[in-house]
C-alpha cells in the first residue's frame, strides 16, 4: 500500500493537504502493480510493469503499461481500458511482446448478498487473455481463452467477495525465430499450444490436469513436467513434450526409477551450454517419500538414497539420457544410509546445475549431528516422571545443524565426488525428529556467457557468496546485512545480478544491476 | 568576430597555462568551507528569519495554506544548502554579483536591496529566482554563456521575475486554488463517484498544471521585457543570442567527441580491448523501439519558444548592436571543473568522464583533468566492491545521448573487474600524483586504502577520515573524502 501511495504522488506530482488526503488515498487505494521480468530464450531481456489505475466503468478499468529495459530504463508507456485483468507472465520474441493475463469477472467486486454473490459467481466468466504488441506498443492480437476457474468466496455477510484462480497461470515462453508457446491448467484440463509472432495459434494441445506443471521450450519442443501428487508424495512427476513443428506429444513419461526410490525434482531447467532441459534431484526411498518424514531422523535412517539426473536431448523418450547415483553404489565414500565415511557428515541437497559436458553439480547442505547428551541424561534422571522422557522422545535422541555447504559433483557415469567444500556460517542445533523443509542455507545456480561459466550463488543467512563452479574459484560475497540496508540478490540480464538494497529505517529500495 | 576573439584568448590561455606548476584540483577554487553546508548553515537562523512568510490572506485556511506552500519552499530551499548544492565560488558568486549589483544600480527604485544570491553547482543550464529576492545561477549556465552580455540579459530576466514577484504570485495563486469552492466541490464528486476516479483527478491537476504553464509563458514573457528595460536602464549592454543556443543547452551528453573512446585511454596509458565497447548481451535497449516524443506538447511549455524570444528582445533593441565581453576564461574554466567534481561527489561517473573528455577536445590538458579521470575511474572500481557499479555508470538511454557516451557506458558497465583494479592499481603509481599536494597525495592514500586492502576495518575508515579532516580542514577534497568514507 505504501508503495502504491508513492506511486501515486509521482503520478499527479502534486502534494497532498490534509483537505484532499481522504479523495488521494481512495485513488491511491485502487491503484496496484505487477511488474514480471521479460525472458527471451531463457535470459532477462526487460520488464514490464502492469498498473491497475481505477474502475472506469462497470465492466472495465484503466491500465498503464510500462516497458522497461534490461537496465529498468522505461522505454515505452501505454494507457489501455480493458476487462480485469491480472498480468501473469511475459515473453519476448523477434521484436514482438506476448503478455499473458487472467481475467476474471468477479474479482475486485464486493458482494451484499449471498444471492448477489452466488448469481455472480454462477455467471462469471474467467478468462486467459494473450495480449502480442509490437515495441511501438500496437496490439496486433488478442487471444481469449475460456478456463474453468476455482472460485472461493471470503470475506464476511454483507461484504462479500470472490477470488478465482486456476491450477496454472498462463506460462508464456519464446519459441526462437517461431514464436511462442503457452501453457495453463485450469479445473478439468491442462493445455499446450505454439503461437506464431503475429499472435496467431499453430497448433493446440490438451494435457491431462495436474495440480503443478512447469515449462521449457527449446527450438526442438516444448518441454513440461508435472507433479501428479501435490500434498502425498516429494515425487510422482511426469514429462510430457511435444515437438515444435506440429505439437506432435511423445507420450508421457514418469520421472519414475525401479529401484524402489521417489525422484524428488531440484530442478528443471535449459542447459544454458547446449539449450537442452535437464532435470536433476535427489531419490528418496519409497517408505519415506511423504513429506512428513523430512526429518534429520529419517535422514539418519537411509531415506535420501542418492542423486539422479535425467538429460532431454530431444522430444522422443529415447532422448533421454538417465543417470543415477545410488550411496550403496559407492561405499567407498558413502554409506548405505549415505554418511560419508570420512567426516561423518549427511548431504541435504538444495540445487542443481548441468555444464557443457553433461556434468551436474548439486549444491546443499554438510549436517553434523550429535547426540543430546544433556537430554538423554535428564530424560533417564526424570524417567519415573514419566512426561519428560515423552518429550525427550517426541525431539529425538540427536541434534543436527548445518556446518558447511558442499558442491557435489555428478559424472556423466554416475560417479559423484565432493567438488567444493563452502565456507558457510554455521547453523543453529534442531532436534532430529523435527521436519526439515530443506537446507539451511540456500543454492541457486545462474551463467555468465561472457565467460562462459556456471555460477553458484548460496547464502547462509550471513553473505550472498558467489562460486564460480567452472573455474572452481570462490567469487565476491555480498553481505546481507550491511548497516541500515538489506540485500537481496536477484536473476539479471546476461552475466549480470540484481542486487536489491533494502532500507527499512529510511524505507527506500535501491536496485543495482552489478557484474557477476 | 566573437568567435576569433575567443579563439586567441583561449590560445593565450592554454599557453600561460603550461607556466602554471601542475597544482591538482581547486586550489584556486573553492574551499571546504564556501560548501554551501559550511558557509550558509550557519547563518541559518538569520536567513529563516528574513524568509518568514508574510501575511497574504484574511482568509484563515487560504493563509494556512499558503504558508504550508511558502515553508515547504524554504525547507527545500534548507535541504538543498544542507547537500551542497550550493557554492560560495569566490569568482563566481562575485562576478555575478557585481553584475547583478550593476544592474541594479540603475534600477534602484525596484530594488531597494541586492537579492540574495546562489551559486547552484547544477550542471543544467539554467538560473531561477525562487521569490523574497532569492536569485540563484546554476555553474552550468556559467560555464556555458559566452559573453558578459549574454550573461546580463539572463540575470536581468530573473531579476524582473522576482520584482514582478512571479514566484510570490504562483504560491498565491496555488493556496487560492487549494482552497477554493470550486476545487473542493469537483474534489467531492470524484470521492461520490464510484468510476474513473483517477482519470477526473488526473483532469483537474492537468487543468490547473496547463493553467500554470500558460501563466508562467506570460511570465517569461513579461520578465523578459522588463529585463530589456532593466539593462537599459542600467545602461548595460546585452545580447539576446543566448536564446538561440538555449534549446540546445541541456544536451551536453548529445554532442559526440572527436576521436572515439579508446583514444582517449590510449592517451592515458590504458589500453581497452574492444569487446569492452561492444553490447554484450540480449536487450530491449538495444531494440528499436518507439519512443515517446521527448518535446513537451506545446500546452504544457512553461518558456516561450526559444527563437520567438531572440526576436522579440532583437525587435525591441531597435537594432543596437551589443558589445561583445568574453567571460574570465578562468572562471568558465572552473566552472567546467566544478561540474567535473559535481558529477564525481554524486558518483555519476560517465557524465564526469564525459566532461573531461570533451574538455580535452577543446586542447584542455591541465593536470586537473587527469587526476580526475584517475578519481572517475578510482570511484567506479569502489562502486563495482560496494555493488554499486550501475547506479555510478548511471546507464542512459541511448536516445538522450551520443553514440560516444553511449560507448563510454559500455565500456563502463563491461570493463571486467581485474582489469578494473589493475588500471586504478595504475593510474594510482602515475607521476602526477607525486606533484600533487599533500591534500591530493592523502586523498591517494585514502583511495589505495579502501580499494586495495581487504578488509578495511571501520576504525581503519575512520581514522583515514579524522586525519584528513584534522591535517587539510580547508580543503575541497575533503568532501570527497567524507563522502566515500
Amino acid at each position: 500500500m505504501k508503495k502504491n501511495f508513492t506511486l501515486l504522488f509521482l503520478l499527479l506530482g502534486i502534494h497532498t493537504l490534509k483537505a484532499q488526503s481522504r479523495i488521494f488515498n481512495q485513488v491511491a487505494e485502487g491503484v496496484s502493480t505487477t511488474t514480471k521480468t521479460i525472458f527471451q530464450d531463457n535470459a532477462v531481456v526487460g520488464y514490464v510493469a502492469f498498473t491497475k489505475l481505477e474502475k472506469a466503468s462497470k465492466d472495465s478499468f484503466s491500465y498503464k503499461l510500462t516497458i522497461m529495459d534490461e537496465n529498468l530504463n522505461n522505454i515505452g508507456e501505454q494507457t489501455m481500458k480493458d476487462v480485469n485483468l491480472s498480468l501473469a507472465s511475459a515473453g519476448f520474441e523477434s521484436d514482438v511482446l506476448c503478455l499473458s493475463f487472467f481475467s476474471s469477472s468477479v474479482e475486485d467486486e464486493n458482494f451484499t448478498t449471498k444471492k448477489q454473490m452466488r448469481n455472480a459467481r454462477d455467471n462469471a466468466k474467467n478468462t486467459i487473455n494473450n495480449k502480442f504488441m509490437t515495441l511501438e506498443g500496437k496490439v496486433i492480437k488478442t487471444q481469449i481463452i475460456e478456463v474453468d476457474a476455482n472460485m472461493s468466496v471470503y470475506g464476511l455477510r454483507n461484504n462479500l467477495s470472490i477470488s478465482s484462480q486456476i491450477a496454472t497461470n498462463g506460462t508464456v515462453k519464446n519459441v526462437a525465430n517461431k514464436g511462442f508457446a503457452f501453457m495453463y491448467a485450469d479445473n478439468n484440463k491442462g493445455e499446450v499450444m505454439l503461437y506464431d509472432t503475429k499472435g496467431e495459434l499453430v497448433w493446440q494441445k490438451t494435457m491431462t490436469k495436474y495440480p503443478i506443471n512447469i515449462m521449457l521450450t527449446n527450438s526442438k519442443g516444448v518441454y513440461v513436467l508435472s507433479k501428479t501428487d501435490q500434498y502425498n508424495s516429494v515425487g510422482n512427476y511426469v514429462l510430457n513434450n511435444y515437438m515444435i513443428e506440429d505439437g506432435k506429444a511423445t507420450g508421457e513419461m514418469p520421472i519414475y526409477t525401479d529401484r524402489g526410490v521417489t525422484l524428488s525434482v531440484l530442478n528443471f531447467e535449459l542447459n544454458p551450454h547446449t539449450n537442452n532441459p535437464y532435470i536433476a534431484g535427489y531419490m528418496v526411498k519409497e517408505k519415506f517419500n511423504n513429506p512428513v518424514y523430512s526429518s534429520f531422523s529419517k535422514l539418519k535412517k537411509g531415506r535420501i538414497k542418492g542423486v539422479y539426473s535425467y538429460t532431454i536431448n530431444g522430444t522422443g523418450k529415447k532422448d533421454v539420457v538417465k543417470n543415477y547415483s545410488f550411496y550403496s553404489d559407492l561405499s567407498d565414500t558413502y554409506d548405505k544410509k549415505g554418511k560419508k565415511l570420512d567426516t561423518k557428515y549427511y548431504t541435504i541437497y538444495d540445487d542443481a546445475s548441468q555444464d557443457a559436458e553433461g556434468n551436474m553439480h548439486f549444491a546443499g547442505d554438510y549436517i553434523k549431528r550429535k547426540t543430546r547428551i544433556g537430554g538423554t541424561v535428564t530424560s533417564v534422571l526424570f524417567a519415573p516422571l514419566i512426561l519428560p522422557p515423552l518429550i525427550y522422545l517426541m525431539k529425538g535422541s540427536g541434534k543436527y545443524r548445518s556446518e558447511e555447504g558442499v558442491v557435489v559433483k555428478q559424472s556423466t557415469k554416475g560417479v559423484l565426488t565432493e567438488e567444493r567444500v563452502l565456507e558457510t556460517k554455521k547453523s543453529r542445533y534442531y532436534f532430529s525428529k523435527l521436519p526439515y523443509s530443506g537446507a539451511t542455507n540456500s543454492y541457486y545456480s545462474i551463467y555468465d556467457p561472457n565467460s562462459k561459466s556456471d555460477y553458484l550463488i548460496y547464502s547462509d543467512g550471513k553473505n550472498n557468496n558467489l562460486y564460480n563452479i567452472t573455474t572452481k574459484k570462490a567469487g565476491r560475497k555480498i553481505p546481507i546485512k550491511d548497516g541500515k540496508n538489506y540485500q537481496t540478490i536477484a536473476p539479471a540480464k546476461e552475466g549480470h545480478i540484481l542486487v536489491i538494497e533494502n532500507n527499512y529505517s529510511e524505507k527506500y529500495t535501491k536496485l543495482s544491476i552489478e557484474p557477476i | 568576430m566573437r568567435t576569433s576573439k575567443l579563439r586567441a584568448f583561449y590560445v593565450l590561455y592554454t599557453c600561460v597555462s603550461f607556466l602554471i606548476p601542475k597544482n591538482t584540483f581547486a586550489q584556486n577554487t573553492f574551499t571546504y568551507n564556501e560548501l554551501s553546508s559550511n558557509f550558509y548553515l550557519p547563518k541559518k537562523d538569520s536567513l529563516k528569519a528574513s524568509f518568514k512568510c508574510p501575511d497574504q490572506f484574511s482568509k484563515k485556511e487560504t493563509q494556512k495554506k499558503f504558508k504550508e506552500i511558502w515553508e515547504s519552499r524554504t525547507a527545500y530551499l534548507f535541504e538543498s544548502i544542507g547537500n551542497d548544492q550550493f557554492l560560495a565560488h569566490p569568482q563566481m558568486y562575485s562576478y555575478t554579483y557585481k553584475l547583478l549589483q550593476e544592474i541594479i544600480s540603475g534600477n534602484k527604485k525596484l530594488f531597494p536591496q541586492a537579492p540574495f544570491l546562489l551559486i547552484d553547482r547544477s550542471s543544467s543550464v539554467n538560473a531561477y529566482a525562487m521569490g523574497n529576492n532569492i536569485l540563484a545561477v546554476n555553474i552550468g549556465l556559467l560555464a556555458f554563456v559566452e559573453t558578459r552580455e549574454e550573461l546580463a540579459l539572463v540575470l536581468a530576466h530573473e531579476l524582473a521575475h522576482n520584482a514582478l514577484r512571479h514566484p510570490e504570485n504562483s504560491m498565491i495563486e496555488r493556496a487560492e486554488l487549494l482552497t477554493s469552492e470550486k476545487y473542493k466541490k469537483e474534489l467531492e464528486e470524484i470521492g461520490k463517484s464510484d468510476y474513473g476516479k483517477y482519470s477526473k483527478l488526473t483532469k483537474i491537476l492537468e487543468g490547473y498544471s496547463f493553467s500554470r504553464a500558460k501563466h508562467n509563458r506570460y511570465h517569461e514573457e513579461e520578465a523578459d521585457s522588463m529585463a530589456q528595460v532593466l539593462l537599459t536602464n542600467s545602461k548595460m549592454a546585452y545580447d539576446p543570442k543566448i536564446f538561440l543556443r538555449l534549446d540546445s543547452a541541456d544536451f551536453t551528453y548529445k554532442k559526440d567527441l572527436q576521436k572515439n573512446v579508446s583514444y582517449y585511454f590510449t592517451k592515458a596509458g590504458i589500453t581497452v580491448d574492444e569487446l569492452w565497447l561492444k553490447k554484450g548481451g540480449r536487450g530491449l535497449s538495444t531494440k528499436k523501439y518507439n519512443f515517446k516524443d521527448l518535446t513537451l506538447n506545446d500546452s504544457l511549455k512553461t518558456h516561450p519558444d526559444c527563437v520567438d524570444r531572440y526576436k522579440f528582445i532583437v525587435a525591441k533593441a531597435q537594432g543596437t548592436k551589443p558589445s561583445e565581453t568574453l567571460l574570465p576564461a578562468n572562471m568558465v574554466n572552473e566552472a567546467n571543473e566544478c561540474i567535473v567534481w559535481w558529477n564525481i561527489i554524486n558518483n555519476n561517473l560517465t557524465a564526469s568522464m564525459y566532461r573531461i573528455f570533451l574538455e580535452q577536445d577543446k586542447g584542455n590538458n591541465k593536470a586537473f583533468y587527469e587526476n580526475m579521470a584517475s578519481l572517475v575511474l578510482n570511484r567506479l572500481y569502489n562502486a563495482d566492491k560496494k555493488f554499486e557499479r550501475f547506479n555510478a555508470v548511471n546507464v542512459e538511454k541511448k536516445e538522450l545521448i551520443s553514440s560516444k557516451y553511449f560507448d563510454l557506458q559500455t565500456l563502463f558497465e563491461q570493463i571486467p573487474r581485474e582489469k578494473l583494479e589493475m588500471i586504478c592499481s595504475t593510474e594510482l603509481n602515475k607521476p602526477f600524483w607525486q606533484n600533487a599536494n599533500a591534500d591530493t597525495k592523502s586523498l591517494k592514500i585514502i583511495l589505495k586504502t579502501i580499494n586495495f586492502t581487504d578488509p578495511v576495518s571501520p576504525k581503519e575508515i575512520k581514522t583515514l577520515k579524522i586525519d584528513f579532516q584534522k591535517n587539510y580542514p580547508g580543503s575541497p577534497l575533503r568532501e570527497l573524502v567524507e563522502r566515500i568514507l
